[in-house]
């Protein structure tokens, strides 16, 4: 039996961004938002934990239940046994220090946890910042970035890719994980998963009951990013056409090497 | 666009899209090309529970909403715009909850848990040679013998022929005869569902045969003549005599799905369009999208597209306050203007859109591998009559409208 | 200003340095092996040194206690890596300071920081207004020490305690192709349909003197390469960098944008990727790349 927290955000589709043609400013309404890509892959992690040794797997997001109480339900319908919604509007602007004292806080109050498994890193934003900053408030052991987590005979072993190689890592609860988007591929909720959920219900608290302070990132403006290209594009539908273009770009080739 | 869809619709949207692009995107190509649905995906689709997503859970179905269905093959039709596998799923929906409707616990609790599990196939099979649109002259007939059915005659046209035949557990039809008299009429109908394998073992005086067609190239059609072919009686549909109104009602729920799935995959063809046309650069590196009668077509098509969109998410709603709600102000024959309106314009305009984009796509839209021309053969399959021919549906807004005495002169 | 550097490997020092070129104050090193200080050494005033053979996070955590216990930085710089990000990020736990990843741009404003940072899958970048103490990750690529600078540094050690997570590593295959260093990177993506035709790229690479990597699929889910470019994988920036069948997802050029020049190579005309190509063209790979090896091959 363990109970496992597993934090979820609400993430912007960034195959789908659209941008103001006159500002270069993020139109953010068009853009559709579901769970995270590797927050699903936690929740898919705690769950086939559930699943073999039986437990609670407990969600947490921070927002409106008018934004986020599909997403929750959408957590529900996968297979989570219960959720809580941290609620306020600024969710899209709170900065990273309140999150992590929103998640101690609530730790402290509905814990303790036996594993807190969490995406490594957001889809819209990837920081990947609040793993580790929350695991060493928590003062609890921590890995971040895993590709492949195992919890068998009361043990977990998490394998990591870092940029030098890989690392494998034992140990054993209470630890924060925070897995990638490699780690599984995520069950599909079925349409009676789906009708199940839509009778549960989840605990709303409000930001406030939780922190004093609510610190909020300052933000100038956000536009596209565009780094300037030439663009000079070859159709080559003929013979001609492709020589033209092999001799320009050969020559920018040899130029480079 | 705007339509106000429950919670669980939205993520019941989403997880067909996840399962859809996981699982469908990467073969439909393929599907098309080698005319045949990997029993594995169908397989699959079953265990995600995309099949008799309508018919209850008694019955080994799963439950849901007709909206859902109607969702799910909208989805799956976006996917596939050839729509084989949507069409292959809708047939599996819109028909086994016909049978729920209707059917005897018996055949029902036999059947619909092995079509959820897509180890059988359920479809229709009204059409015969003489014209499909004219159900009431169909010339197959049964005769009751004790406890059994003896059937006789031939249907063509039948989607699934191949299917029930290879599946595991095999499968049927929701199948028409006449009963009392060989005579043109509604009143001498009976409906009954037809397995020719059922359990894995083919049933004699079943002769199947398979025809070859130009699109949705993943689902089989054929036809097949019934020789002294037996039914239990359990599997009578309904009351004797009454199957032309039972199937009424089917065709109204098959006819939204149909619908649905012209949807998804206009939309589809809609979507390469945006991008085509965004990037394509003629006269001096104008994109095609800047011109005027470009994108005032656009407008036009994706404003009728919409139109069948709202046409069909209304009827789906309608289908359920009739069907789960039960709602008291309601009739079967209250459904059929709005379903013939989703199965008048959707289909038509799928076809539009595709013949449109086709265009806009000049040369390279007629090459095999822009893959559009599939997504045409495969919607247009749906202006021809699967499921009902338009110019019926027009008959049926029209007797509606004007009354049935004003038109049959 | 007082600053300590997360440098994870000798690569590292010339962008951490050059993020910080132009903002006085004292610049510090916080580095987990004995080789990395001594040449730290040699270019920052002070550096720590937690002798930490394989990394290991709750390890390093404690070193970074020990660390703040004797030095209170105003700014921690770290690259946007997978360690990079979780030393930071340790840092802001244990210190309570505000940090960013992913950034590509550093100003000074009086006494705070003007950051610019990829948001969006790199789609879009931000400018926010930050106080320090602060925690900044940079995005590989994006900054250059100009002066190298001789610093009479000390190294000063930190007593590191005994991890309790077991850990076992295994160093990433050193092979010649080495896409993170090399000046032409050829990539391959979806547009490639067999493995066998990975040759290919790898001739082209070669003969261009550089490395060759993939798109995600290719790696993740054929198994044709052991990493990926983008966002989830690897960022490279070389001179050059050759897309060859890749449609140009957000995801892939996040790690491949900051290459100085783009050229691809992709039959659909409408793909992504040539709004960011240098250099294009519209056809069928299996005919331009051959061609391309053929000229090459001529000289
Ligand atoms: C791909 C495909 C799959 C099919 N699958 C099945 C299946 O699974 N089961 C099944 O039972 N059938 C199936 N059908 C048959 C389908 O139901 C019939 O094609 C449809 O009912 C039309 O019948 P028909 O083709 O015989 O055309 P007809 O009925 O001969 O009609 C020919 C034309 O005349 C028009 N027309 C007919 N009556 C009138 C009228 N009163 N006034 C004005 N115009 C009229 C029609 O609009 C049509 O344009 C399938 C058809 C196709 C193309
Ligand atoms: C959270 C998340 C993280 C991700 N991280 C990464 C990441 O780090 N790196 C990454 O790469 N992806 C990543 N992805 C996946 C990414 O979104 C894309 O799916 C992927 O980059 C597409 O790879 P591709 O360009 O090879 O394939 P496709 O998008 O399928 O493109 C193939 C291209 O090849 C062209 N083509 C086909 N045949 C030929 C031919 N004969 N000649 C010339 N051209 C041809 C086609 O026109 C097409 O444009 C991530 C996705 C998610 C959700």
């Amino acid at each position: 039996m363990m109970k496992i927290l597993v934090p979820i955000k609400l993430c912007y589709d960034v195959g789908q961004m659209k941008f103001d043609s006159n500002t270069g400013e993020p139109i953010l309404d068009a853009v559709p938002r579901s769970m995270g890509e590797a927050d699903r892959c936690a929740l898919e992690e705690a769950l086939k934990i559930k699943d073999s040794i039986g437990g609670e797997v407990v969600v947490v997001t921070i927002g409106e239940a008018r934004t986020h109480s599909k997403m929750l339900r959408d957590a529900f319908a996968m297979g989570a046994t219960g959720g809580y919604l941290v609620s306020t509007g600024d969710y899209d602007k709170i900065d990273l220090n309140t999150v992590t004292m929103i998640f101690k806080a609530l730790v402290e109050a509905t814990g303790p946890y036996d594993l807190i498994i969490m995406g490594a890193g957001s889809t819209d934003t990837h920081s990947s910042l609040l793993p580790p900053m929350l695991g060493a408030k928590l003062g609890i052991k921590t890995v971040v970035g895993i590709d492949k987590l195992e919890y068998a005979d009361g043990e977990i072993t998490a394998v990591c890719t870092y940029g030098d190689g890989s690392y494998t890592y034992k140990l054993k609860p209470p630890a924060l994980l925070s897995v990638t988007s490699e780690a599984n591929l995520p069950r599909i909720p079925t349409i009676k998963d789906i009708l199940r959920a839509k009778k549960m219900k989840f605990e709303e608290l409000s930001v406030e009951s939780l922190v004093e302070n609510i610190g909020k990132v300052d933000v100038l403006g956000i536009e596209k990013y565009i780094v300037p290209r030439k663009k000079l594009i070859w159709e080559v539908d003929s013979e001609d056409k492709l020589a033209e273009a092999l001799e320009n770009i050969l020559s920018v080739l040899r130029e480079g090497v | 666009m705007y339509f106000e869809f429950t919670e669980d619709e939205e993520i019941f949207r989403e997880s067909v899209e996840e399962f859809s692009r996981r699982y469908i995107e990467p073969i439909w190509v393929d599907i098309d090309e080698k005319n045949t649905i990997p029993f594995d995906l169908i397989k699959k689709m079953g265990e995600q529970g995309l099949f008799a997503i309508p018919v209850s859970e008694e019955y080994g179905g799963m439950g849901g909403s007709f909206m859902m269905t109607t969702i799910a093959a909208e989805v799956i039709a976006y996917y596939d715009p050839a729509v084989a596998i949507a069409v292959y799923m809708l047939l599996n929906n819109g028909w086994p909850m016909a049978l729920d409707l209707y059917g005897t616990d018996e055949a029902k609790g036999e059947i619909l848990p092995k079509v959820a599990s897509g180890d059988a196939f359920f479809g229709i099979a009204s059409t015969e040679s003489h014209g499909g649109s004219d159900v009431a002259g169909i010339k197959s007939f049964a005769k009751k013998e004790g406890d059994v059915w003896i059937a006789n005659g031939e249907k063509v046209f039948i989607s699934g022929v191949r299917e029930v035949q290879e599946l595991p557990a095999g499968g049927g039809w929701f199948y028409l005869a006449k009963t009392g008299s060989l005579d043109w009429g509604h009143r001498n109908i009976t409906a009954f569902a037809l397995l020719p394998k059922w359990n894995g073992e083919l049933k004699n005086g079943f002769k199947p045969t398979l025809y070859e067609e130009i699109g949705r190239g993943g689902l089989s059609s054929g036809g097949f003549i019934l020789e002294d072919f037996e039914i239990e009686d359990k599997y009578r549909i309904g009351e004797e005599n009454k199957g032309f109104y039972y199937v009424l009602e089917g065709f109204n729920i098959a006819r939204i799905l149909v619908a649905a799935a012209c949807l998804g995959s206009a939309q589809w063809a809609l979507d390469q369009a945006a991008e085509w046309l965004k990037n394509r650069k003629l006269f001096n590196g104008r994109r095609l999208s800047s011109f005027q009668g470009i994108h005032f077509r656009y407008a036009e098509l994706y404003a009728e597209l919409e139109a069948a969109r709202l046409f069909t998410y209304r009827a789906a709603r309608l289908v359920d306050k009739l069907y789960m709600e039960k709602d008291p102000t309601l009739k079967p024959r209250d459904l059929n203007i709005p379903v013939a309106l989703a199965k008048l314009k959707a289909p038509e305009a799928a076809v539009r859109i595709y013949e449109e984009v086709l265009k806009w796509y000049g040369a390279y839209g007629y090459m095999k591998e822009s893959n559009i021309y599939r997504g045409w053969l495969g919607t247009f399959s749906y202006v021809i009559g699967a499921e009902g021919a338009q110019n019926i549906m027009r008959l049926i807004i029209a007797r509606d409208l004007l009354g049935g005495e004003y038109i049959r002169e | 200003m007082k600053i300590l550097a997360y440098i994870p490997d000798e690569d590292w020092i010339e962008q951490i340095l050059g993020a910080v070129e132009d903002i006085e104050g004292e610049l510090t090193a916080f580095v987990l092996n004995e080789k990395l200080a001594e040449t730290a050494v040699k270019r920052f005033d002070k550096v720590y040194l937690a002798k930490i053979e394989r990394f290991e996070l709750n390890t390093v955590r404690e070193a970074v206690k020990q660390v703040l216990k004797e030095y209170n930085p105003d700014i921690l710089l770290a690259p946007s890596t997978n360690k990079g990000r979780a030393v930071a990020g340790t840092f802001m736990g244990l210190t309570d300071a505000a940090g960013v990843s992913d950034v590509i741009r550093i100003e000074l404003e009086g006494e705070s920081m003007v950051l610019e940072r990829l948001v969006y899958g790199g789609t879009a970048k931000a400018r926010l207004k930050m106080h320090p103490p602060l925690s900044i990750c940079i995005s590989p690529g994006y900054f250059k020490m100009e002066n190298v600078l001789d610093k009479p540094g000390e190294v000063i050690e930190v007593n590191v305690s005994m991890p309790d997570v077991e850990t076992v590593f295994k160093p990433r295959e050193v092979s010649e192709n080495d896409p993170t260093k090399a000046d032409v990177v050829v990539a391959a993506g979806r547009g490639v349909k067999d493995e066998k035709d990975m040759e290919m790229i790898k001739e082209l690479a070669k003969a261009l003197g550089g490395a060759w990597s993939v798109t995600r699929p290719l790696a993740a889910d054929y198994g044709w390469a052991d990493s990926w470019i983008g966002i989830s994988g690897i960022v490279v920036s070389p001179k050059i960098y050759i897309a060859v069948g890749i449609s140009g997802q957000p995801h892939h050029m996040m790690g491949a944008r900051n290459s100085k020049i783009i050229i691809s190579i992709n039959k659909d005309p409408n793909a992504p990727i040539f709004e960011e190509t240098d250099y294009g063209i519209v056809g069928d790979l299996y005919k331009v790349i051959p061609k391309i090896l053929e000229k090459l091959r001529e000289g």
